[in-house]
This record gives C-alpha cells, sequence and structure tokens, in this order.
C-alpha cells in the first residue's frame, strides 16, 4: 500500500478544515407590515427640555414607569428642535406629549386634549443670565446680543421677550435676538461671551449648574419674569380614553411613592397635577399679550 | 493511480541523480503546495475576520452616532447618519431599526417605515446580544449592533451590510500569486536539486570512472578532494586503490620473476645443451684445425695450399659462432676488450641476411675501423636485436641502414634518462617503418615490454641492449623523425693500442723448444695438435687420459703440460691438482672447448679456448714452458 497520496490527501484536508467560513445567511425582507405579533408602542414625545440624550435620562424611567403602569408599550420620542417637536404635534404623529404651554394651546388646534400638566407653576418663569457685574439695568441691555432657545419657548424666550418690552426692549431693534435652538445652548453661549445675556427657565439653570459649576459660578440671574402655566401633558384625540385615563392616574400619583419621587426629581418637579383645556387660560391670555406687545406669535 | 505509481516507480528506479531531482522537487511541490493552500486559506480567514470586525465596528459607529436620532425619530438625522457610512467604501447595505424591526433609515431611502420579516431579523427582538457578525449573504457580511442609550436602554439595532467581492478578488489574486509562487519555487527547488545532484554524483562519476579505470589495469588514484562524505570515501578508496596497485605490482614483480626464472631455467638449459655442443664442436674444429694445418705446411700445390687456407677460415670462423654460442650459453658478459665495430657490424649482415625477406638491408661502414671497449658476442647480440626489431616492424617491405659513425656526442639516453656529452663510436641502426607509438617510447626498454602483442618476441630483446649496452659505459637515443626511427647505439671510443695492451705480446718461435706432456681424451684432436706442435719445435708426449698422464709425469720430466679440461675419470683441473699435490712444478695450461666452465684455480697458469689458434698456442706454450732450466 502506497500512503503517500493519502497522506498528502490528508494534509490538505487538515489544512483546508483549519478555515472557519462564515455561516450563509438569507437577505433581510421587507415588509410593509409588521411581523405577526409585533406591537407598535405608543409615542410619548416631549417637547426639547433638553437635548435627546438628557431628555431619555430625565423622561426614560417616567415611559417605563407608565408602560409598566399601563401595559400599554410605550416609547418616548425627543424632537430635534423645538419646530421639529411642533411639526410631530401638527402631522399628529405623536399619541401622548408633553410640549410647554404655547405648544399645548397650539395643539388644541390639531386634535389634543390637555389631561394633567407639571405642578410648580410658580417655577415656571423664564430668567436673563448675565456674566456676574456686567448687566447691573435691563436697560443695560440695550443694543446687546441676548441668546434664546427657540422662537416658540415660553418660558425660555417669550415670557422674557416680554419682560424686555415691558422695559422698553424689542427684539431686532433694542437689541439682537439670538435664537440658538436649546436651552444648554443659550446658557453655553452665555458663559463663552459670546452674547451679553442669555434666556432660559430653572430647569436647564440648574441642570447646567450642577454639570457646569466652574463655568456657572461666573454667571448670574440678571433678571426673572413673573410664572405662569407649567408644561401640559396632552393626548391625541384618537387614543382611547380608558388609556389616557390611566395615565392621568399614574402621573397624579407619581410623587405618592419613592420611585414617583425618584422621577420627578430628575424633572425637578414636585408633582403632576390635573389639567384641561381651561387651564391654559392664562396662556391664550399671554399669547395675546405678547402679541401685541413682541411680535406675532408663531 | 496506477500511472502514478509507475511514474514514480519510474522515477525511483532511475539514477541516484535522477532520484535526487525527483525526490527534492516533490517534497518541495508537496510542502510548497501545502504551504500555499494553507497560506491562501489563512489569507482568506483573514480577509473574512477583518471584514467582519470592519462590518461589525461600521455597525458599532451608526449605533454609537444614532441614539438622539433615533430618540427623536429623526429620520434626517438617521439618514445623515447611516449616508456617512453608505459611503465607505463595500458597503452595500446600512440601516437603522427600531426594536420592533421598523427601519428607521435605509441606504435605500424606499425601505424606510417598511419592517424587517425575515428569521435572521427576527432574531434580534430578543432582549441582549451585543455587536455581531448574523452571516454571509450574497457577497456580504452582515453586522449588527444594538443602538443603546447611556443609561443602557436598547433603542434598536444599526445592521451594516459590507461587501466581500474585493476579498475575492483579493483571493483571486492571493491564489493566481500562490500558483505562480508554487511554480518558482518548484523550478527553483529542481535547479537547487540539480545543482546538488550535479555537486554530489560529478564527484561519484568521478570515482566510478577511477574504478573503471583501475578495472581496465591503469594506475590512477581519486582527485575528489572534499570535506564531507564523499571526500571521506574518495579517501578510502584511494586507500583502497593504494593497496590494489601494491598487490597488483607485487602480482607483477612475481609473473616477472616468474618468467626470469623460466626464462633464465631455458636460458640455463639451453646453455648447457649450446656448451656441451659447443665443446664437441670445438674439439672436432680443433682437430680439423690441426690437421688443415698439418696439410697446409706439407703441401705444395698452391691449389691445394689455397683450398686448405680456405678450410682453415671456415673452421675459425666455426670456432667463432661456436664461442658466441658458449659466451650464450654462460649468460654473462665477457670480459670486455677492444672489438672492432666494422667486424661486429660485417657479422650481423651474415646473420640477419636469411632473415630479411623483402626487406633492404644497407650497411655504411666506411674503410676506417671503429674501435669500442665492449664484448664482441654481446656486441653482436646488441646489432641482432635492433636488427631483428627493424625487420619486424617493416613487415616484409621497407629498408634498414646500418651505419658507424664516431664523433662528440650528446644528448639524453633513452633508456637511463642520464644526460651525457662524450666522444664516442656509434653504430646507428634505422629503419622507414610505421615508427614507435610516441606513448610506447617510454616503455620499450621495460624487461618483456612489446609492442608485438602475442605475435612473438618476449620483450626482452631491447631490456638486454639496455643492460649490455650500459654495462659497457654506454647509452642508446632513440630518434623518430617522421616515418623513420633511428636506434644509436653509443660506445666508448678505443684505440687499437689499447687492443694491443690488453694482449701478450708473443715471442717468435725459433728452433727445438722443450718437452711438452699434452693430455687429450681425443685421440684425434690430441694426435693433431701433437704433430703441429711437434712440427713447431716441441717435443711432444701424448696421453688420452688424466692417470696415464700422471704416470707418465712421473717418469719423465716436462717443461709445460697441456690438459684438455673435460675428460672422463679426472679432468684437466684434478690432473693438475695430482700433479702439482706429486710436486711436479712445470706450468700447467688447460685447453677446453667451453672455458667459462672451468672454475678458478692456482693449479693452472691460464685456459685456453678450444679451437686454438696454434701459432698464438705455441707461442704461449713458449712463454710458459721454453728453456726451463
Amino acid at each position: 500500500m502506497d500512503w503517500t497520496l493519502p497522506i498528502a490527501t490528508a494534509l490538505v484536508g487538515l489544512v483546508a478544515a483549519c478555515a472557519q467560513p462564515v455561516a450563509d445567511v438569507e437577505p433581510p425582507a421587507y415588509s410593509a407590515m409588521p411581523a405577526p405579533g409585533t406591537v407598535e408602542p405608543r409615542v410619548f414625545g416631549v417637547h426639547p427640555l433638553h437635548n435627546p440624550r438628557r431628555l431619555e435620562a430625565v423622561f426614560g424611567p417616567l415611559t417605563d414607569r407608565l408602560q409598566r403602569a399601563t401595559g400599554v408599550p410605550l416609547r418616548l420620542e425627543a424632537s430635534r428642535s423645538y419646530q421639529a417637536f411642533e411639526d410631530k404635534l401638527q402631522a399628529r404623529k405623536l399619541d401622548f406629549a408633553l410640549p410647554n404651554p404655547y405648544q399645548t394651546v397650539q395643539a388644541e388646534a390639531v386634535g389634543y386634549r390637555p389631561f394633567a400638566k407639571m405642578g410648580d407653576d410658580e417655577r415656571f418663569f423664564g430668567i436673563l443670565l448675565t456674566r456676574k457685574g456686567t448687566v447691573p439695568t435691563i436697560e443695560s441691555l440695550r443694543g446687546k446680543r441676548i441668546a434664546f432657545p427657540a422662537p416658540t419657548a415660553l418660558a425660555a424666550a417669550m415670557m422674557p421677550q416680554l419682560l424686555l418690552a415691558q422695559a422698553g426692549l424689542l427684539p431686532g431693534r433694542d437689541y439682537e435676538a439670538v435664537y440658538v435652538g436649546s436651552q444648554e445652548s443659550s446658557i453655553a453661549s452665555v458663559a463663552s461671551g459670546e452674547v451679553t445675556a442669555a434666556s432660559t427657565w430653572p430647569p436647564p439653570w440648574d441642570a447646567y449648574r450642577q454639570q457646569h459649576p466652574a463655568a456657572s459660578a461666573a454667571l448670574e440671574v440678571a433678571f426673572r419674569t413673573h410664572p405662569l402655566v407649567n408644561n401640559g401633558v396632552v393626548a391625541r384625540d384618537d387614543v382611547p380614553a380608558q388609556l389616557v385615563q390611566r395615565i392621568r392616574a399614574e402621573l397624579l400619583a407619581l410623587h405618592e411613592d419613592a420611585e414617583g419621587r425618584a422621577i420627578l426629581a430628575r424633572m425637578n418637579l414636585s408633582r403632576f397635577e390635573s389639567a384641561d383645556a381651561a387651564t391654559y387660560a392664562p396662556v391664550r391670555s399671554f399669547l395675546a399679550t405678547f402679541a401685541q406687545s413682541v411680535r406675532p406669535a408663531p | 493511480m496506477s500511472s502514478w505509481r509507475s511514474l514514480a516507480r519510474l522515477a525511483w528506479s532511475g539514477s541516484l541523480r535522477t532520484r535526487l531531482v525527483v525526490g527534492v522537487a516533490g517534497v518541495h511541490a508537496v510542502m510548497m503546495t501545502l504551504f500555499i493552500i494553507d497560506f491562501v486559506g489563512r489569507q482568506e480567514l483573514f480577509l473574512d475576520e477583518t471584514t467582519q470586525r470592519r462590518a461589525t465596528g461600521l455597525a458599532e459607529a451608526v449605533a454609537a452616532s444614532s441614539p438622539s436620532w433615533v430618540l427623536a425619530h429623526d429620520s434626517e438625522g438617521l439618514a445623515e447618519v447611516v449616508g456617512g457610512v453608505t459611503r465607505e467604501p463595500g458597503v452595500v447595505e446600512a440601516m437603522v431599526l427600531s426594536p420592533e424591526l421598523r427601519v428607521l433609515a435605509h441606504s435605500d431611502a424606499k425601505r424606510v417605515g417598511a419592517y424587517l420579516t425575515d428569521r435572521l431579523s427576527l432574531g434580534l427582538k430578543a432582549p441582549g446580544g451585543g455587536a455581531r457578525v448574523l452571516g454571509v449573504r450574497g457577497g456580504a457580511i452582515d453586522a449588527v449592533a444594538p443602538v443603546v442609550t447611556a443609561t443602557g436602554r436598547a433603542l434598536g439595532w444599526a445592521r451594516v451590510s459590507v461587501s466581500t467581492a474585493d476579498n475575492e478578488v483579493a483571493m483571486q489574486i492571493a491564489t493566481r500569486d500562490g500558483v505562480v509562487y508554487v511554480g518558482f519555487a518548484i523550478l527553483v527547488g529542481v535547479g537547487f536539486a540539480l545543482l546538488l545532484a550535479h555537486g554530489l554524483t560529478r564527484d561519484l562519476r568521478r570515482l566510478a570512472d577511477t574504478a573503471e579505470r583501475v578495472r581496465r589495469g591503469e594506475t590512477v588514484r581519486s582527485f575528489v578532494v572534499r570535506a564531507d562524505e564523499l571526500g571521506r570515501l574518495a579517501t578510502g578508496v584511494n586507500a583502497m586503490l593504494d593497496a590494489i596497485v601494491a598487490a597488483r605490482r607485487r602480482d607483477e614483480e612475481r609473473a616477472v620473476l616468474e618468467i626470469q626464472l623460466r626464462q633464465a631455467q631455458k636460458v640455463e638449459a639451453l646453455g648447457r645443451l649450446a656448451g656441451g655442443v659447443a665443446h664437441d664442436f670445438n674439439n672436432m674444429l680443433t682437430a680439423i684445425l690441426a690437421h688443415a694445418e698439418l696439410a697446409r705446411e706439407t703441401a705444395s700445390e698452391p691449389q691445394i695450399r689455397s683450398d686448405l687456407d680456405a678450410i682453415i677460415s671456415a673452421a675459425r670462423r666455426a670456432a667463432g659462432v661456436a664461442g658466441q654460442v658458449l659466451a650464450f650459453s654462460r649468460g654473462r658478459a665477457a670480459q670486455p676488450s677492444p672489438i672492432d665495430l666494422g667486424a661486429v657490424v660485417a657479422e650481423v649482415k651474415l646473420l640477419v641476411r636469411p632473415m630479411l625477406s623483402g626487406v633492404t638491408l644497407e650497411v655504411d661502414a666506411p674503410e676506417d675501423r671503429y674501435w669500442v671497449v665492449g664484448e664482441r658476442s654481446g656486441l653482436v647480440q646488441v646489432l641482432m636485436n635492433l636488427c631483428v626489431n627493424a625487420i619486424h616492424a617493416l613487415a616484409g617491405r621497407g629498408r634498414i641502414q646500418v651505419a658507424l659513425l664516431s664523433g662528440q656526442v650528446e644528448g639524453t639516453c633513452a633508456s637511463c634518462h642520464e644526460h651525457f656529452a662524450a666522444e664516442l663510436s656509434e653504430v646507428r641502426v634505422c629503419d622507414d617503418g610505421p615508427g614507435i607509438p610516441a606513448e610506447s617510447l617510454p616503455r620499450i626498454f621495460e624487461p618483456f615490454y612489446s609492442t608485438r602483442g602475442g605475435q612473438g618476441g618476449s620483450g626482452l630483446g631491447l631490456s638486454v641492449v639496455h643492460g649490455l649496452v650500459h654495462g659497457w659505459g654506454g647509452h642508446i637515443l632513440v630518434e623518430r623523425d617522421g616515418g623513420t626511427t633511428r636506434f644509436r647505439v653509443l660506445l666508448p671510443a678505443t684505440t687499437p693500442a689499447v687492443e694491443a695492451a690488453l694482449r701478450p705480446s708473443l715471442p717468435a718461435v725459433t728452433g727445438p723448444i722443450g718437452r711438452l706432456l699434452l693430455v687429450d681424451d681425443e685421440p684425434l684432436v690430441g694426435q693433431s695438435m701433437a704433430r703441429v706442435l711437434r712440427r713447431r719445435g716441441w717435443a711432444v708426449t701424448f696421453e688420452g687420459d688424466g692417470a696415464s698422464a700422471l704416470a707418465r709425469a712421473a717418469q719423465e720430466a716436462f717443461d709445460v703440460v697441456l690438459t684438455d679440461y673435460s675428460m672422463p675419470g679426472m679432468n684437466g683441473l684434478e690432473l693438475a691438482r695430482a700433479l702439482k699435490e706429486s710436486g711436479f712444478s712445470a706450468p700447467i695450461l688447460l685447453m677446453t672447448g667451453n672455458p667459462g666452465d672451468v672454475p678458478a684455480s692456482t693449479d693452472i697458469v691460464m685456459v685456453l679456448a678450444k679451437p686454438p689458434d696454434l701459432d698464438e698456442l705455441a707461442a704461449l706454450l713458449a712463454v710458459h714452458g721454453a728453456s726451463r732450466p
């Protein structure tokens, strides 16, 4: 028996066996409909109080709590800007939403109904941040550049602009209004010296002070507005009322347990409150004044 | 399979060189093929792993960039993220999926909003799982990475497909290069094997050639000088060759000795026979000469005297021939003496003439006499050997020239290789035959070397020439000039004065001389000699044997005794010893037909060869025995 050829064949086979190819798989199959058994979650949109990551950190636990309580899949959805959020509302893409008071009023026009709101209305006011000692009077802001998150940001833009208007300073005439897109960007722009003052509201300022203590130490709250009704919680009118009711109940009871309080603490909030369209009548009044004194409402 | 085996068997049963080449090249080819197969396989694996890592890395990059956009359900932002990855080389598909496998963003915008429903994709709905390769499909590798928030919340999946087409091209190139490398390596291996085989087998062939030459009888050695095993083998072969050559030389020497012994035995037997014949022949010649001398002295008619002179001359020549036979039978050179080369040449001419048979013999012997120191019969033998060789070389057609010369000669001896320059006499033997082959020239004087192969000739002729000539202080030159072969025998020249000095001066014999006791067992010889000597003045008493002579000497006084040597009963020497022991004081001369057989003795004054020149005999007797007081 000549073993040469079998041995050579075995060697070749051994070498070939050393290779470990990846298994072949089928190409992905696309379908207009989800696979059977797939449940699309309800979408809970929050207006851009924070950037999406922070928003998820703050409102993610709340979403989980609501999902767990209702048994209905719920997906938190952020938005890149106020405009994007408002577009979603206008397109009715959101099942539930947490718009600011102005957006709450605007959403009612496209079929959203307020059923709850964030409490602590006394803390819903706007503030103007400046570098310490640089702006002694509100008049000192004449001719300066002032940062705002967005034209539709009620507490962080519209309410301060009304304050300035009441002091005789109108955007575009007496100061340059710079819309930077978010609360954090507004604060950062004054910290960097790009603008003389930045408009925001307390929750983002508190968060910035925690995250950037050194930079925030150089800033001060130079002016503040009067408080108004806090952000609302709305549901699209085609969402089952039972689900809306269960959500509202869970929100209103949130401050009653430790987990709920921890969730509220992330929002720098003490509780949620019940609300309806009448709750936002002061807002509609403010908007009318704003439109009359400052500029047309967006 | 059987043809493969046959081919392998054929290659393996070839020469050592073929085996080396086939073996090294075959092993080289197999090993290189295995190496390339392994290399290509590893290369393929490496490329696959690289592509997998790249696909996984791109999926992770998409996943890392997506959380905010997924949170915001921002299709534009996700499209930017996916578009950035899609622009990477080799990316065929990229997408971001919701946990429900809804396409949030896709490199093909038409896919946005659709759902993935294949079984592999549905596996992504299971909780957990990190970045990984899903598999290969359609020449692309699929990899996924989870889109998660900083808090670990799963937001969906990023999925990227990277083409393996570049891998396949790279593998084709690697395979092609591998085949080229294998071919090149095999060529290099074959070249190396050829060089190796050549280096080994070249010297092996040299060793084999050396062994073959030794087998043919040549005395050679291997000149393979190496530091490896082959060098040691060559050293061993040389040692073996030395042993073989030594053994062969011993065998040759033994063979030569055996031949010489047989030759000596033959010569001895022939010598004894020749000696006996010559002895009897000389006795008869002695009687013939004596009677012829007596008859000539008494003959009155001129014609009779002339006839008797012819008889005497022929008898003396016959005596000379008998003397040569005796010299040959003795096997040793006689005492050198001045020899007339012309006489030798003349004698050889007579001896050779019957052998010529179509060959012309020309002798150029000037009137001048060329005297050399030698021995007549030896010189005859030298010239005879040279002439006989020439006759054989001419093979019945051609010319032999024998010439005598004298003068200053300078050259290198062809047999002893000594350089010499001297005044020499020369006898030259030339023939116009085919000549001696150049390669044979250095060996023609070796004993038993013959160019005639098995066609006669003992191979001793020129060896004898060498021995005799050099025994007389001479040399030999051998010259080749075109078709002419020239043997020049050069001998020290002498003069007749030397010859005279060598011979005793004989007194002239006049009148009665003395009393001579002549003893010979041949009555015819003794009586004839007695008559001749009486006519020359001697009072001769003849006795036929030793005892009678001894008795006669006791009774009478003699001046000299001349006795034959070979006699029945008491030989000549015994008679001389007995006479001396009896107080006999007269000189005793011994006479014999074979002087070589006579041992030395102080009882006699000299030995005379039969047949003696009667005049010289008379004179010698007069010198030794005449007028004793």
